[in-house]
């Protein structure tokens, strides 16, 4: 006979010692003849051992399962099962890993393969493209100093001017940071025409420097400032002291 | 056959009154025994299986009389002995004083054969079942659970089913590991 969630609760009350004894007995007659109650009975009990060593029985069922159950010969060996499994389970722990890990082990189901071979092919087609894209794109590129920098060096002339052609689209920065930076550091990198701020994403970075590719049409003639972000691994920044000045013509 | 009580006969009628196949009654006959030895358990009685033979052995003294007046399921018979052999053990003197809790410090400490267990009994795809499983707690665990059931495309009360396949794969072995080393 398949069982209900009541049978569940049933056999949930009969092993915290919850029933009458009317009820106790119904129970009992129906484990004696039903498998799959029976069967019910042995899962619960290791389930139960579960919430009563993580803590999650009330105290007067954590009480009646002490005296009852896990007081047998049974419940004993079945509680020593469970630190067993959790001392197996804890030792198999997979260390933290890394962002991309984790994108990576997810792509890796089976049941992501098939799409996932249309999108590496889709994939391919695209960095073509944009490499073929990128060698018709003009650009201009220029390396900045930091404000503080220029200043400790005692150069006054602290804003570059970038003269940039008519075909160019894209002007690369590269910013030269005032302290070496450890790997793995992220940033987040603030265009200032004095009236807005707008928001890269970094291009590239090494220790010393961080690049950024700002669109022509975010720098018409005029005076800018960029300033460096440090994103911190809880999501907080920190500006990176100075401001890389520059002007466009 | 139960300890005392009845003779080799006795246990082949007894055979033959739950089941004509002698290999479906011997499986009866098991079934029988370990749910009784549960009942005594669940009801708090130490000595579980001394009470379940002495069940059995009173039905076995009566069996040529159940075989010709009783009608039903045997197992139901075999219950209401129980229920009475239980009333008398729990007349003559109170339920045991619980043990303490085993010491599983040790267990957390060397579990190189417990890790045996799992490589020896287990193919590679159930190790892993169950090790993930039994990862998070309360309701993460839940979620993880009912995850691992979708993923598996099996109901979460299957999947409750199959782990509790494997871990009576993994009990025999682990309990041995255990025993040995709580000797040391």
């Amino acid at each position: 006979m398949a069982l209900n969630e009541n049978d569940q609760a049933r056999i949930r009350a009969y092993l915290l010692d919850k029933l009458s004894d009317d009820e106790r007995e119904k129970i009992e007659e129906r484990l004696m003849v039903e498998d799959a109650l029976f069967e019910e009975l042995e899962i619960l009990k290791g389930e139960l051992i579960e919430e009563y060593r993580e803590g999650e029985l009330t105290g007067k069922e954590r009480q009646s399962f002490e005296h009852g159950f896990l007081s047998s010969s049974e419940g004993r060996q079945l509680q020593m099962f469970a630190v067993a499994i959790d001392t197996l389970e804890q030792r198999h722990q997979p260390q933290p890993v890394g962002f991309l890990e984790r994108v990576s082990a997810f792509f890796r189901k089976p049941q992501f393969a098939v799409p996932i071979t249309g999108l590496a092919v889709v994939l391919i087609v695209a960095i073509i493209w944009v490499k073929t894209s990128q060698q018709q794109t003009g650009f201009v590129a220029a390396t900045l100093t930091s404000s503080t920098v220029t200043r400790s060096n005692g150069n006054d002339s602290q804003s570059q001017t970038i003269t940039i052609p008519p075909d160019a689209n894209e002007l690369r920065v590269s910013l030269a940071l005032p302290q070496p930076a450890a790997p793995g550091t992220r940033y987040r990198i603030v265009l200032d025409n004095r009236r807005e701020k707008t928001t890269f994403e970094p291009s590239g970075q090494d220790a010393n420097s961080v690049s950024v590719v700002i669109p022509v049409r975010h720098v018409p003639a005029g005076s800018y400032a960029l300033v460096i972000y440090e994103v911190k691994a809880n999501g907080t920044e920190q500006q990176i002291p100075g401001s890389y000045y520059f002007s466009t013509q | 056959m139960p300890k005392g009580g009845f003779s080799k006969e006795d246990f082949e009628k007894l055979l033959r009154w739950l089941d004509p196949d002698r290999d479906r009654a011997g499986e009866k006959y098991e079934k029988i025994r370990l749910r009784l030895i549960r009942i005594f358990t669940c009801r708090g009685c130490a000595n579980v299986e001394d009470l379940a033979d002495a069940t059995i052995n009173v039905v076995a003294a009566k069996v040529d009389s159940l075989a010709e007046t009783y009608k039903g399921d045997p197992a139901l018979f075999f219950y209401g002995v129980a229920k009475n052999i239980y009333h008398e053990e729990f007349k003559k003197k109170p339920p045991p004083v619980p043990p303490p809790p085993p010491d599983v410090t040790q267990v957390e400490q060397q579990c190189g054969c417990l890790e045996e267990c799992l490589k020896q009994q287990l193919p590679v795809a159930d190790r892993q079942l169950v090790l993930r499983y039994h990862e998070k707690e309360k309701q993460e665990k839940i979620r993880l659970r009912k995850q691992i059931a979708i993923e598996l495309g099996i109901t979460l009360n299957a999947l409750r089913i199959r782990v509790h396949h494997i871990h009576a794969r993994l009990r025999p072995c682990i309990e041995q590991c255990l025993q040995h080393l709580l000797e040391q």
